[in-house]
């Protein structure tokens, strides 16, 4: 059960994309963990770069997607850049798309 | 309500710029200035500060409003002091341009006291938007690398001004100041600290930082990295010292400015070769159109060493103006029409798209532009400041003028692409979740409706 809804917040999470990069920010590796406890979803994210001016607007992107869940009661993300986020943590799909080398 | 990571006036300080930047190629193209008139005329000098402290330093000081944060990794943009800033060197500008206009006759001569007052001013300006982005990069020591070269070249842009200031006193007040001695020395001083250790050292870092970023290349430059800074940087704050203290009187040998502007050159070559590094161990084979684009700026700054290097080496003055100009227009005009191509349209979708991320479908910065309508006026750029080189190089200053005016055409049309990001509408909102709550509205020029960032 928590699996499906773990699942289910990943896939409410693909429709928040990184702008400049142009995908969404699980595949693109930016969602470095994510737990739901009673109802309670822990999130830790990071930005493609420190500093990135759109920093916020994605965690508020992310807080109101994860919000609207069903089973999810209250949502809690947390920043991080450490460690700093590198391509290697895209999928081979969003790599393929954005026309990454690895 | 604004975001905390959203600079308020960097818009309007590009749109003032980008202003400032036709205007100067108007007057150029219409035979008004250089290089129809000599170098020195009081026409070309106005034309020149049009471009330096008009278009290059408010692109500048706009662009790290908004990047010494990411820069420095610190949320936080400046408020206030920004428009403060951007208001004192407009009207600041606008006493030099009286001022210049009055030493070529077409104002009366009483006016020339507006030079040396609009260059204060211009300071004022200039502290006023400075003590921010000193104050962050202070906060963040020990300094990331880009930041470096920003620090050394603000530090150099109050040289530039200081010895700005000495000649347009002397210019006032021949009274006060032997103008020809003041002019003689000044002007070495002025343009070394204005052209290279303000331009070229803020543009060779803002480069490392946007061109690894957009590129998705190694951020770290190891040793390479280290020299390019130590010597540029280093080599180039010893000459003008040197300089000045030779202008002074001292006894400095000619021997060892020669070392240390021999050293600044090295950094630069070195810079050169890490940039080719750079865009070979970048993540993103397709590169978009300002990073693409970037790379003609950089091969003209290429150019323009080779120049400069050869016009010290034969002693030829008449290469400095075709020089200035491949320096200005190649290099840190390229450099910042091609940046401002994915600079503005990021910061417009901060502002029309960022509160409803996640909340409704949203397009990519990419939608807001169109790379295949305008990458020719890029090309169209580029080649009218390459032919332009040429024509001056040769003396042909009837073609150096078309090309001036095809430069001016590009220039315009990139300026009507930015226009129309800022300003339209796109319909290619990404897939996800059906559209929900009203469209965002378009951002305003002058006055961003920004989103909140609660």
């Amino acid at each position: 059960m928590n699996e499906e809804l773990i699942q289910s917040l990943l896939d409410a999470l693909r429709t928040v994309i990184d702008p400049e990069l142009g995908h969404n920010i699980v595949d693109l590796g930016l969602v470095y963990e994510a737990h739901v406890e009673n109802g309670r979803a822990a999130i830790l994210l990071t930005t493609t770069v420190p500093g990135c001016p759109a920093t916020d607007f994605i965690r508020q992107g992310v807080e109101a997607r994860a919000a609207e869940v069903p089973g999810i009661a209250a949502v809690e993300v947390t920043m991080t850049w450490e460690p700093p986020w590198s391509p290697e943590r895209m999928t081979d799909a969003a790599k393929s798309e954005l026309g990454v080398a690895w | 309500m604004f975001s905390s990571t959203i600079s308020r006036w960097t818009m309007l300080h590009f749109a003032a710029a980008t202003a400032l930047f036709l205007v100067a190629q108007v007057a150029m193209a219409a035979g008004a200035a250089y290089p129809v008139l000599p170098l020195s005329a009081p026409a070309t000098l106005a034309v020149v500060h049009l471009l330096t402290v008009g278009w290059i330093t408010l692109l500048m000081l706009g662009a790290l409003h908004q990047f010494v944060p990411v820069i420095t990794a610190q949320t936080g943009v400046a408020g206030i002091s920004a428009l403060v800033s951007l208001i004192a060197i407009l009207a600041g500008l606008a006493g030099m341009e009286a001022g210049f206009l009055s030493l070529a006759g077409q104002l009366p001569l009483s006016v020339i006291l507006a030079l040396p007052l609009g260059g204060t001013l211009v300071l004022a300006g200039v502290i006023a938007g400075v003590i921010p982005l000193a104050k962050m990069l202070w906060q963040t020591r020990p300094l990331p690398f880009a930041a470096r070269f920003v620090a050394v070249g603000l530090a150099f842009l109050f040289a530039t001004i200081a010895a700005g200031l000495v000649m347009g006193l002397a210019f006032a007040r021949p009274d006060w100041i032997s103008w020809p001695e003041a002019f003689s020395r000044g002007l070495q001083l002025h343009l070394m600290a204005g052209l290279l250790g303000w331009f070229m050292l803020t543009a060779m870092g803002v480069s490392y930082r946007l061109l690894t970023m957009f590129t998705l290349a190694p951020e770290e430059r190891g040793p390479l990295g280290t020299a390019v800074l130590g010597l540029s940087a280093g080599g180039l704050a010893a000459t003008w010292l040197l300089s000045i203290a030779a202008a002074a009187g001292a006894p400095v040998a000619p021997a060892l400015i020669a070392a240390t502007a021999s050293a600044t050159v090295l950094g630069v070559a070195l810079y050169f070769v890490d940039m080719v590094r750079l865009y070979r161990a970048r993540r993103r084979n397709k590169l978009e159109l300002n990073t693409g684009m970037a790379r003609a700026a950089l091969v003209a700054f290429a150019l323009g060493v080779l120049l400069a290097v050869w016009m010290l080496v034969s002693g030829n003055d008449a290469l400095v103006g075709p020089l200035a100009y491949l320096f200005v227009f190649g290099w840190l005009s390229g450099l910042g029409l091609s940046q401002l191509y994915k600079i503005v349209p990021f910061l417009t979708w901060l502002e029309r798209y960022g509160s409803v991320l996640g909340k409704q479908p949203v397009p990519r910065v990419q939608d807001l532009v169109d790379e295949e309508r305008d990458e020719p006026w890029f090309i169209l750029y580029f080649g009218g400041v390459a032919a332009g080189t040429v024509f001056g190089l040769m003396g042909w200053q009837h073609l150096w003028r078309i090309a001036i005016i095809s430069h001016l055409v590009a220039s315009l049309l990139i300026a009507r692409a930015l226009w129309i990001a800022r300003r339209g509408t796109t319909s290619q909102a990404r897939p996800g979740r059906p559209v929900s709550g009203t469209p965002a509205a378009p951002p305003s020029l002058l006055a961003p409706n920004l989103v909140s960032s609660e």
